[in-house]
């Protein structure tokens, strides 16, 4: 069924796909919920908000201020849910780097 | 009223608190807690009373037990989030000497004067010093009634000893304050975020506070004027919604997130 598999992959590509909630606030997340994120910008920098479900159970919400592009990058890359969500991180650097105007 | 980060400036614990305006330029910061819900914006206000208390970064840690086997943790990261990634990948959350003692102790206390038993508490200890918190308060913020729930403030300088000298007790009494600030707020927002997402009504929560008060079917159906199978099917409904096996665990879990 070429209609509905492509349909499921339409929903999948857009769930990861960073998207404008309001004015400034931008969301990604993965297809199975493992993790999501919220960017917003402040005066001095960028705010990150990082959901992730954990394996055994629970949640872990991390809230972060970044002041820099570099710093926010670095944290980007040393995060190994990237292996497993590539898109996913791609568009958060890509979302993360347009708020600080870089 | 922005607060300059002590960093680098050679300024003593001591001089930040000796100030005549201390305590009311941390209090002035805490304060716009009040109009804040989103998370994101709470970091930026813990980053700033970091500021003004005379510490360089910050984190406050909320963890709450979801049931037996998870716990959930919401953090604020006023400090480089890149030690959160090592923290988690090693999984260390279970070996914090920090907080392990902040799930027991309510007493503010210097990193320095909690000791480290094994080779991954001290490796956990490195780790923080690695990100900036060779000197550190820890200020815990538990909460009473058996509850699972805690917090902790953790407060650190990249200068050795930043903490062991003069004006540690004034920086100690305001800290506990600032924690316990952050510490009622995410009570607030996960109590908003449980109502939101499993859509409880105020009818729900009179339920749960008879259940949480031990009252039998019997009590709770003649109190609230309805019969016993209807009290029995809304306990049903309301497991369901909070997704726990039983009425026992939904006045629990109503508890931990503060809605009786």
């Amino acid at each position: 069924m070429p209609d509905r598999l492509y349909n499921e992959k339409t929903r999948r590509d857009d769930r990861a796909r960073p998207r404008p909630s309001d004015t400034q606030t931008v969301t990604a997340a993965s297809s199975d919920g493992v993790v999501m994120f919220r960017l917003s910008p402040c005066p001095d920098g960028i705010l990150v908000m990082r959901i992730q479900a954990r394996a055994r159970g629970g949640r872990l919400v991390q809230s972060i201020h970044f002041t820099d592009d570099a710093s926010f990058i670095r944290w980007c890359d040393a995060d190994r849910l990237k292996f497993t969500y590539p898109l996913v991180y791609a568009n958060l650097r890509r979302s993360g780097c347009a708020l600080f105007g870089t | 009223m922005p607060c300059s980060a002590p960093e680098g400036s050679q300024r003593t614990l001591s001089d930040v608190t000796r100030a005549d305006d201390y305590f009311a330029r941390v209090s002035a910061m805490v304060r716009h807690l009040d109009t804040v819900r989103d998370p994101m914006r709470a970091v930026e206000l813990l980053r700033q009373a970091t500021l003004c208390m005379g510490a360089e970064r910050s984190i406050f840690a909320s963890f709450i037990r979801d049931d037996a086997s998870c716990e959930s943790f919401r953090l604020l990261l006023a400090c480089d989030p890149e030690w959160l990634i090592d923290y988690e990948q090693q999984r260390w959350h279970e070996d914090d000497p920090w907080l392990a003692y902040a799930r027991v102790h309510c007493e503010p206390v210097r990193g320095s004067e909690i000791p480290t038993h094994t080779a991954a508490q001290r490796a956990i200890v490195e780790l923080a010093e690695r990100f900036g918190f060779r000197s550190s308060v820890i200020v815990p913020t538990p909460s009473s009634g058996g509850l699972s729930r805690t917090g902790v403030l953790c407060l650190g300088s990249a200068t050795p000893n930043y903490f062991e000298g003069d004006g540690y007790l004034e920086f100690k009494l305001v800290a506990r304050g600032v924690a316990t600030e952050f510490h009622d707020w995410w009570i607030a927002r996960m109590k908003d975020e449980l109502i939101a997402s499993a859509h409880i009504t105020s009818e729900d929560i009179v339920l749960l506070a008879h259940e949480r008060r031990g009252h039998s079917t019997k009590v709770i159906a003649r109190d609230l004027h309805s019969s016993i199978t209807s009290i029995n099917s809304r306990f049903q409904r309301l497991n369901f919604k909070l997704k726990v096996p039983n009425r026992r665990a939904a006045a629990r879990k109503a508890a931990e997130y503060g809605l009786i």
